[in-house]
């Protein structure tokens, strides 16, 4: 493992939060998507990463985009720091402070053919801009000042993402939603497809950013990460929410177990009509 | 890979310089075959004709970098001359006129505008079926026939035939006003770089929390608006509104676009560019006027050069992004 990054990778994950907060960040309740997912309620402490876990199509991240307004959903109440907030849409989960980010960078995530600064403050314009003319030295501070804290490797900030690896372009789509000073964050599978060094360094930022207060829910398929990070889980299976382990149950045969239960189940039940 | 990358953004930022070259090299082989061509009178004439086409350009390139495609700009620069000179002769304020021809445009822009960015119906077979409302528009108002506007008008006709300081026609210099803020809209303007996040990569841009349907609706007003202030400049220049006035417009500029470097995909594109392109397709079809080549040959010349631009613009963007 050392010689393939060529640093050190002293503890593979970070340290996790012992601590349990009682300040409530998020409280989800009720939910609703008809036919896709139903009466899904949670809440997320500060300082706790919560994951959100399922087999693919479970609808975990059908829930993740009805929660911040970018699909329509059919019922539920969302509260913010104790206050409740009304997400009509996409825009206005962003002026809550709430954001996702895409499983699909190259899809929908990054303007593949604009650069490292127009890719940063893409979700800022208007607080970039005076008079609705945009200001280029703010832009350009702001990127250099992520290019340290995300250790974003590029040559010049003008470059295309289009030519940066995998790793660095996921960055940047953190950086861009990080720029919104945010209250939450959605992560929709963030280490997907990245080396294994740069897998590393999200996964410290977000235990970082999650440590000065700001709630981080995380979608994952990797066992070995989301056992790693996250402090609690949160178990989707057929667009219900059935399980909720934290602390010292998370680990992977619990998980997989509470996924995949009722395939056993199931399978059981049919061998049983034969 | 990342080499020819380099290399082929490198030809594609020097496309300006290219088009600009080609035109030195056209004009001094023209002018060495025909010495007609760079006398005043030619020169004023072709600038000109190229003007209001420029400005229609104005209105295109910024909707192509939004990934928008306006068929109807000559249709509608046709109708906002008819308008015009209808309006004038019905008794109305020759300003009136221009105002209320102005704003009717402005709402087919939004309709074509509504129609593709609120309810997704394609641009391009869209504003083509406006398109053909609107030349049919025209034709119903004139029967074909051109239209005159009615004397007493001087205040307006300065528009279109007047000189500053003597040399300088006022229709080049309005379009030059509107080329320089435009360029610097697209440049630096916050409403404008929108337009390149949704032509870049729509999906990506609805996820920014940009409304990609306010955007295009706001493009479409844009080429409507462009287009009616085309057409108006040209019945202050002539005096007469003709059926077919805007004909081959919306082919012409979109050709030109191509070819200064606006990407038929979006997200890419500048004003400077497209002009410098219908500088040179306008040079042609000259060349073909004063070289007494049959004007049939004018459609297949530009069809030509439309095609090689559309060849070269597919070449670079296929080494440029891996999927779409």
């Amino acid at each position: 493992m050392q010689e393939m990054v060529g640093r050190e990778l002293s503890s593979f994950y970070p340290e996790k939060n012992s601590k349990t907060e009682k300040t409530e960040l998020l409280r989800v309740e009720g939910l609703t998507r008809k036919f896709v997912f139903e009466d899904i309620s949670f809440s997320l402490k500060k300082g706790e990463i919560l994951g959100l876990c399922g087999l693919v199509g479970s609808g975990r991240t059908e829930i993740a985009r009805g929660l911040c307004g970018i699909d329509k959903t059919d019922g539920g109440t969302v509260w913010l720091d104790g206050e409740k907030i009304n997400i009509k849409n996409y825009a206005s989960a962003i002026r809550n402070g709430l954001c996702y980010l895409t499983e699909n960078r190259k899809l929908d995530g990054l303007f593949l053919e604009m650069n490292i600064v127009d890719n940063i403050c893409a979700l800022q314009l208007d607080h970039f801009s005076q008079k609705g003319i945009m200001q280029a030295k703010e832009m350009n501070r702001v990127t250099d000042e992520f290019k340290k804290s995300l250790n974003i490797k590029y040559n010049d900030k003008k470059q295309l993402v289009n030519s940066l690896s995998g790793g660095n372009q996921q960055k940047i789509m953190i950086a861009k939603l990080l720029a919104l000073n945010p209250r939450i964050i959605i992560l929709d599978e963030p280490t997907r497809g990245i080396d294994v060094g740069s897998k590393s360094e999200i996964h410290n930022v977000l235990r970082e950013l999650s440590g000065h207060g700001i709630g981080i829910i995380m979608i994952s398929s990797e066992m070995p990460e989301i056992v790693g990070v996250c402090d609690r889980v949160i178990i989707i299976r057929e667009g219900r929410l059935v399980h909720d382990i934290s602390g010292h149950e998370v680990t992977q045969k619990n998980i997989i177990a509470a996924i995949s239960k009722e395939t056993k189940e199931a399978k059981e039940r049919e061998y049983a009509q034969v | 890979m990342r080499k020819s990358n380099q290399i082929l953004s490198k030809i594609k930022s020097m496309k300006e310089l290219t088009i600009l070259s080609i035109i030195i090299v056209f004009v001094i082989v023209i002018s060495v075959k025909s010495p007609v061509f760079l006398s005043a009178d030619n020169i004023v004439t072709t600038a000109m004709g190229l003007s209001t086409t420029s400005i229609v350009g104005i209105g295109v390139t910024i909707a192509l970098i939004g990934g928008c495609f306006d068929l109807s700009v000559g249709s509608v620069m046709g109708l906002a001359s008819v308008l015009t000179v209808l309006f004038a002769q019905k008794g109305m304020n020759i300003w009136l006129a221009v105002l209320l021809s102005f704003l009717i445009c402005g709402a087919i822009g939004t309709l074509s505008g509504v129609l593709v960015g609120k309810f997704n119906l394609n641009g391009f077979i869209t504003t083509f079926a406006i398109s053909q409302m609107a030349r049919g528009l025209v034709f119903v108002l004139t029967e074909g026939f051109s239209i005159t506007l009615p004397a007493g008008n001087e205040s307006f006709r300065v528009l279109g035939t007047g000189d500053l300081f003597g040399i300088l026609p006022v229709m080049i210099v309005i379009f030059l006003a509107m080329a320089v803020i435009a360029d610097f809209c697209v440049r630096k303007t916050a409403l404008i770089r929108k337009v390149f996040y949704v032509g870049s990569s729509e999906k990506a841009a609805i996820l920014s929390g940009i409304n990609s349907g306010n955007v295009k609706i706001f493009l479409y007003i844009g080429t409507a608006s462009m287009s009616a202030i085309a057409g108006i400049l040209s019945v202050s220049r002539f005096g007469v509104a003709t059926a077919n006035n805007g004909n081959g417009v919306d082919m012409m500029v979109l050709s030109a676009a191509v070819i200064g470097g606006t990407s038929l995909g979006g997200g890419k594109g500048t004003i400077l560019g497209t002009t410098l392109g219908i500088v040179m397709l306008s040079i042609m079809n000259n060349a073909l006027v004063l070289f007494n080549i049959s004007v049939n040959w004018q459609n297949f010349v530009s069809g030509a050069i439309l095609l090689i631009a559309i060849i070269i613009d597919y070449i670079s963007n296929r080494q440029q992004t891996k999927r779409r």
